[in-house]
């Protein structure tokens, strides 16, 4: 019998300037998240919410909230670039070149463009991305850059349980 | 799929929608382009305090793998890289908390969130603190397309309920200027 302790997440040695990493899954975004997303988080603006209103300004049905889009794509792409992370610095050059509708599938993929290592710790790296999101017709609908603070294997070796599993999951 | 439309199509529903609204009024009239001065610091009226499950529901509904949002376990194993062994709220979740928090006032009457840039996590969030935004106007300048509309450029602060300052972010959105003949 075999016992297989999976890890998901790169460390900062996992990552090449230049890498492209095509994310996984993709996500339809349905009517239902799209209010649920721009009302739970208290947007006022009814172009998100109202559709006769969105109709009103030229729009086929009321746009996505644009951070339900960025939100949405950022998820996707965290398996391959922050699941080992030990915080998210900030963001970067963020545009939305393409409104995105309920019923559109969004999908995601991340470039490397810089890492370094920390210069106050040992343990860690900065890792630079920029990171693109499209619809289900490859038309963009998010672009922006992240910087990540991420773990260096060499300082956290693997466990042998899930983080913390300790009696042994 | 999103249904898409031919422009004719479009057009006809913007005609029946603009029928549909007239004699409404949906948004305040004091946030429209000509509202905004450079140098504005707006103070937005709420505050919002994060639960303790609505962070991970959202977390989770977006995607995000990220343990440290939602495994306590290891936040409590491993307290040296998981903030003190506190588990922190998802950023994108700030983000969308404080732009929330910050739109009756700046983007009511917006047609489109631009860009964002130079945006920056300057404290961590956790379940029970309670979020406030504020709003700068760093810029205003014509809309280079449309003429109904204009676009102002914001630094959007998050502070928690100790003022401390969580979240920055610049901002530019497009926003209508005040319809004319009556129609705010």
């Amino acid at each position: 019998m075999r016992r297989k302790v999976i890890e998901r997440g790169r460390y900062y040695e996992d990552f090449s300037v230049g890498d492209v990493y095509p994310h996984h899954w993709g996500k339809t975004i349905t009517r239902a998240e799209a209010v649920l997303f721009c009302n739970w988080t208290m947007n006022a603006n009814p172009l998100h919410f109202n559709q006769v209103y969105a109709r009103s300004l030229g729009h086929p049905d009321t746009p996505l909230h644009p951070l339900l889009v960025m939100n949405v794509v950022f998820g996707m792409s965290v398996e391959d670039l922050s699941e080992q992370a030990l915080a998210h610095l900030g963001y970067w050059n963020m545009r939305f070149p393409n409104p995105a509708y309920p019923g559109d599938t969004l999908f995601a993929e991340s470039r490397v463009l810089d890492k370094r290592e920390s210069e106050s710790k040992p343990d860690r790296g900065i890792v630079h991305v920029e990171t693109v999101g499209r619809n289900q017709d490859g038309k963009e609908v998010i672009r922006y850059e992240r910087k990540i603070l991420v773990k260096k294997r060499s300082a956290y070796p693997p466990a042998d349980h899930p983080p913390g599993a300790k009696g042994g999951a | 799929m999103a249904r898409r439309m031919d422009l004719q199509e479009r057009t006809l529903l913007r005609r029946l929608a603009e029928r549909q609204l007239a004699g409404k009024k949906l948004t305040r009239g004091d946030n429209y382009f000509e509202d905004f001065q450079v140098g504005d610091v707006i103070v937005h009226p709420r505050g919002r305090t994060i639960g303790e499950s609505e962070h991970m529901i959202l977390t989770n509904l977006v995607l995000n793998t990220a343990q440290l949002h939602f495994n306590q376990a290891m936040c409590d194993e491993s307290p040296q890289t998981t903030f003190g062994g506190r588990r922190v709220v998802y950023g994108g979740i700030v983000f969308a908390f404080v732009l929330g928090l910050a739109s009756g006032e700046t983007s009511e009457n917006a047609l489109e969130e631009i860009s964002f840039d130079e945006g920056r996590h300057k404290a961590p969030v956790f379940a029970g603190d309670t979020l406030f935004a504020e709003s700068t106007v760093l810029e205003t300048r014509p809309h280079p397309h449309n003429p109904q509309a204009g676009i102002v450029k914001f630094l959007l602060v998050g502070k928690n309920q100790r003022g401390e300052v969580v979240f920055e972010i610049t901002r530019e959105v497009a926003i209508r200027r005040r319809p004319q003949g009556g129609k705010a």
